[in-house]
């Protein structure tokens, strides 16, 4: 699960698909299709609730007990003794040379997306990072310099910012948490890759996926360990965190905070109210204004204090 | 089911009302709290012979001070918030108390010399200030991008949720609820039981 981390710039699935030329073709197609029909559906359930659309969660649960036991048993040994047997300074290379091998991926997206800053970021930081930098294995473009950062981007990113949702969750075999639209991207990232065409050789494409995964599963280990440790259900929790992981860097850093999910609404003001129990039926309202207001997130909160807590405020932002 | 007709026209008309004079959020008091915050954390955290038991009962403290705990708890239960008996809210918000400060409580021992900067805050809605923060080792080198929503109610500010890294934890632990209560058969029992064992868990890591 922890190699969707790892796994967005790969390169030695291009050996593995290389001989499968034409059945690639048809599953990238349907992928697209798929990722595409599913671009109307939004994330909002019924109830307002910013969530994960999971139609095929038990066998996603399934695929993912799998993925966690094969990362138990392998992956996070080897990222463990990775991390106690490299020096530090070492590792951050090894995490630098990756990031400046996706670069041109980066690059390619950023053009992709018409961002013509982020192009210009990812360009300056290849030309800096392979030549000075080592090829790659010091960051100068971005030490000390935040906005030659490292930011990347990948198909999946691309076709969110031309508009595609997420289509449902899926959790890959051995890649982990994904969607169909992020798999469509992983697929196109694959065969677009730059550094594919560039370094056309097998030995140096598994070695990139090799490290990829150890350097992605070494850097998260922390983080995913205190995950495991205060979620309730590991599986809910991923899925929550690949999701809001997802749109952080599709909106590059900056994800929309109000629209994104329902306000926090006060405690007090909700008890205050008197609510019909099991009313879940919206309510109708002529009313110009109220009328928008619960076509955008009221289907089963009539309370007042929601119309003006909750609803109001993003009304205001929003611009039809 | 129709709602009273009367409810709905004050509806209206406290919308109407409370249309008109946007006041911002006092982003500056936002800050001010967090900084103020984290140095009375700090200066606990920095204490040489912090006992769990101490830093637990300290955590409790500051967490129940500071933090908008049935808001939060209201906002993390989800759509089940309304389905839940009053005893069921009251419990499930003991729950969710203890279960944050014997999760993070540890941690509170764990020390070696952070710190943390506040870079600045910025609106989110009227009442709401998102301040962001990042936490530093020993070494100034960042660690983590901490953002801290506070909420301004009748001039006190309080946090409703922490953002870590463009991850809200409101938002993580309420797909993990109900994701429980789902698997529980829609039922909020089945949360309360899980909150239980892993409290005990917790309790006995330590």
């Amino acid at each position: 699960m922890v190699l969707a981390v790892a796994c967005k710039q790969f390169s030695a699935c291009m050996v593995l698909f290389g001989h499968y030329g034409r059945l690639l073709r048809t599953f990238v197609f349907t992928l697209v299709f798929a990722a595409l029909t599913s671009a109307c559906a939004s994330n909002q359930s019924a109830d307002g609730y910013d969530e994960v659309w999971d139609p095929l969660e038990p066998l996603n649960r399934s695929i993912f007990q799998v993925n966690q036991a094969v990362d138990f048993v392998i992956i996070r040994p080897i990222a463990a003794t990775y991390r106690q047997v490299v020096p530090d300074p070492l590792q951050e290379m090894v995490t630098n040379f990756l990031r400046n091998l996706a670069t041109p991926l980066t690059l390619l997206n950023e053009l992709l997306q018409g961002d013509w800053e982020g192009a210009e970021v990812a360009a300056t930081r290849f030309f800096l990072n392979s030549t000075m930098g080592l090829a790659g294995l010091i960051d100068i473009a971005g030490y000390n310099n935040p906005e030659l950062a490292h930011r990347s981007e990948d198909f999946g990113q691309t076709l969110a910012v031309w508009g595609v949702g997420d289509g449902p969750y899926l959790v890959l075999p051995l890649i982990g948490p994904s969607n169909a639209r992020d798999t469509t991207g992983l697929v196109v990232d694959v065969v677009t890759d730059p550094v594919n065409y560039a370094i056309d050789d097998e030995t140096f494409a598994w070695t990139r996926l090799g490290l990829t995964v150890v350097d992605g599963r070494a850097r998260s280990m922390d983080a995913l360990d205190e995950i495991e440790r205060s979620s309730l259900d590991f599986y809910a929790a991923i899925r929550s965190l690949y999701w809001q992981n997802r749109r952080s860097e599709i909106y590059d850093g900056n994800p929309p905070p109000t629209d994104a999910f329902p306000e926090f609404e006060d405690f007090e003001d909700f008890e205050d109210e008197d609510f019909d129990e099991g009313g879940d039926v919206p309510v109708a309202l002529s009313q110009p204004d109220m009328a928008l207001v619960s076509e955008a997130r009221m289907p089963t909160e009539p309370a007042i204090s929601d119309m003006l807590i909750l609803d109001l405020e993003p009304l205001r932002e929003r611009n039809p | 089911m129709t709602r009273r007709p009367h409810s709905i026209i004050l509806g209206i008309v406290l919308a109407w009302l409370s249309w008109t004079p946007a006041t911002a959020a006092d982003t500056a008091a936002a800050e001010r709290f967090i900084t103020d915050l984290g140095d009375e954390t700090i200066e606990i955290l920095q204490q040489p012979d912090l006992t769990l038991d101490t830093a637990t009962t300290r955590f409790r403290e500051l967490f129940s001070e500071n933090f908008d705990i049935p808001t939060i708890g209201r906002f993390t239960l989800g759509r089940y918030w309304r389905a839940a008996t009053p005893e069921q809210r009251e419990e499930f918000l003991d729950l969710f108390r203890e279960l944050i400060v014997e999760t993070y409580a540890r941690r509170f021992t764990e020390y070696s010399g952070e710190g943390f900067k506040v870079l600045g805050s910025r609106e989110l809605t009227e009442r709401d200030s998102m301040v962001t923060t990042e936490i530093i080792d020993a070494d100034g080198v960042t660690v983590a991008a901490i953002d801290w929503r506070v909420r301004d109610r009748d001039g006190r500010q309080r946090i409703i949720d922490v953002v870590v890294e463009q991850i809200s934890m409101g938002v993580t632990q309420r797909s993990d609820f109900e994701a429980v209560i789902q698997r529980g058969g829609g039922n909020i029992e089945a949360l309360l039981d899980a909150l239980r064992d892993q409290i005990q868990t917790a309790q006995n890591e330590s």
